[in-house]
């Protein structure tokens, strides 16, 4: 099974994004998806950018991202709703990454 | 034999890299992970620390030849507010005892966790999960008790431990209703360095304005959003505010400090060099931190459930992306406004704030602000954050126990509460010494 690549980007790429991470992580599992995720800072957000299929930022972030329009982006309010966020993801992994799913 | 207990405890066991990984080795075999994940996890938990502990000395060094040529001119002592010049201060201070911290988050963490288990008796309903700024709080408390309170080492980790639990446990708990006012009801709270601050402004915020005038229906310039960039807005802020306070120096002053260097190119490296020590630090702390954040996680939801998780306060910058960069803006503002006054009232200390208490207490009093009362408030409360948090600075810095540290933490909690306690444990040290 292949896996989706999913990266979770904030201020300082450590304390809301390690929590984003852990609970989008959970909700994936639960929904069958199947996932590498790791997180970073904004600033760092190059050295990872061609690793990942997905990304997750945080919302206030997104204009300092300088995102693609052929990157799969999700925005993210609230980090602490995995489900609602796997959802979002669910849709792209659905319509890009089918080998994903579990 | 005696020799080898002696070798092991007084010469390995005493460095900090030592003692904090082998705890974090403990803490990967009982969470029963595989074999290859104890070792890699282990060893890039004690790569981690050692790049905190370079990371808070380049900190230092990047800031004492400045500080240095600024007093000799100006007979100003010159310290940097911000939560990594705290974290350099108090681990230099620290020494090798740096290695206790980890004690004292243990224990701080099992003091939150016994205070929320015990919630309806206790009132306490956050547990505290952010690993980068609990590390943070650990060391600087034990350095303050141990200056103050008491030199020796266990009653210290003992005392801190406690001190900081119950400021984890209640600091998390009076914030949360504004939290979740903030975030509709997003089921946390913040754990980080400003929850009392968060309280304080939820209670006064919707005075000052109609939450009508919405900063999100605002168009804020694009270029603003490089404050957002974690690389360029700590650059930048200090090209702004070393750059100032430089200036007394001159051209000539500044072409001493730079040495075979040309002058300019010493300022540019000012910006590049902060920046650098920050990404160095954050690497550091990620490494050392992030796996912990999910054991503790892990912990929570197994045992007390119903508890509220108490998270990094980034989390509710995203709820109002607009109100997040005014708030930054006028708590720059009011920090700037603050340091003049001091400065034209000839204050001996003068504190330049860094990126982190401008965009991480700024930010979310902003959120907080914009909610209760609109523009007008927002603008209103972060002037004050901005005045609060430098004055604080100044009060703390001159109780840091430690005058040739890079500066202090800068955030709300450690520019009102924490100088307070400090105060009071000086005093209680002064009756037994």
């Amino acid at each position: 099974m292949d896996k989706v690549k999913i990266l979770v980007v904030c201020n300082y790429g450590m304390g809301t994004s390690t929590m984003a991470e852990i609970a989008i992580s959970k909700a994936l599992k639960a929904i069958n998806i199947n996932a590498e995720l790791q997180h970073t800072a904004i600033g760092e957000l190059d050295a990872l950018r061609s690793w990942a299929d997905i990304i997750c930022i945080s919302k206030n972030l997104e204009a300092a991202a300088n995102l693609r329009p052929d990157e799969h982006v999700v925005s993210l309010v609230n980090i602490m709703d995995g489900p609602g966020i796997a959802k979002e993801i669910a849709v792209i992994v659905d319509e890009f990454f089918p080998g994903a799913r579990g | 034999m005696n020799g080898i207990l002696n070798f092991l405890l007084n010469q390995l066991l005493t460095k900090p890299v030592i003692l904090i990984g082998i705890m974090i080795m403990v803490g990967y075999i009982l969470q029963k992970k595989t074999a290859s994940k104890v070792i890699t996890g282990t060893i890039s938990a004690m790569v981690g620390i050692q790049l905190v502990i370079f990371g808070g000395n380049q900190f230092s060094n990047t800031f004492k030849p400045i500080a240095t040529a600024i007093g000799a001119k100006t007979g100003l002592s010159a310290y940097i507010m911000d939560s990594y010049a705290m974290k350099a201060t108090t681990q230099t201070a620290l020494g090798d005892r740096f290695a206790y911290m980890g004690y004292v988050f243990l224990i701080a963490w099992f003091v939150n966790f016994v205070l929320v288990y015990f919630g309806k008796y206790t009132k306490a309903k956050g547990i505290f999960l952010t690993g980068n700024a609990g590390t943070a709080h650990s060391q600087a408390i034990l350095w303050l008790v141990i200056s103050y309170l008491t030199p020796t080492i266990m009653p210290a980790v003992i005392i801190s431990g406690v001190l900081v639990g119950i400021y984890w446990a209640y600091s998390t708990t009076l914030a949360a209703p504004v939290i979740d006012e903030v975030t509709n009801h997003g089921g946390f709270t913040v754990g980080h360095n400003q929850q009392i601050g968060i309280w304080f402004f939820g209670k006064i915020a919707h005075l000052f304005g109609n939450p009508k005038d919405d900063c999100e229906n605002l168009q804020l310039p694009g270029i603003l959003s490089v404050f957002n960039n974690n690389i360029a807005a700590i650059c930048i802020i200090m090209w702004i505010f070393c750059g100032i306070a430089m200036a007394p120096l001159g051209v000539s002053g500044i072409q001493e400090l730079a040495g075979k260097d040309n002058w300019l190119y010493y300022m540019i490296m000012i910006g590049i060099n902060f920046s650098l020590d920050m990404t160095i630090l954050l690497t550091g702390v990620r490494m050392m931190c992030s796996e912990m954040t999910q054991a503790f996680k892990g912990i929570q939801e197994k045992f007390i459930p119903n508890a509220i998780p108490a998270i990094d306060v980034a989390a509710i910058l995203p709820f109002s992306p607009n109100a997040a960069t005014l708030g930054f803006l006028f708590t720059t503002i009011g920090t700037a406004a603050t340091i003049v006054v001091l400065v034209l009232c000839g204050a001996p200390i003068l504190v330049l704030p860094g990126s982190t208490p401008l965009l991480f207490s700024g930010g979310p009093i902003g959120v907080i602000a914009n909610k209760k009362g609109g523009i007008k408030s927002v603008i209103i409360c972060c002037f004050l954050l901005g005045v609060i948090q430098t004055l604080g600075t100044v009060w703390a810095i001159n109780l840091m126990a430690f005058p040739e540290g890079a500066g202090w933490s800068g955030m709300f909690d450690f520019a009102t509460f924490w100088p307070a306690v400090t105060q009071v444990m000086k005093w209680i040290g002064g009756i037994f010494h």
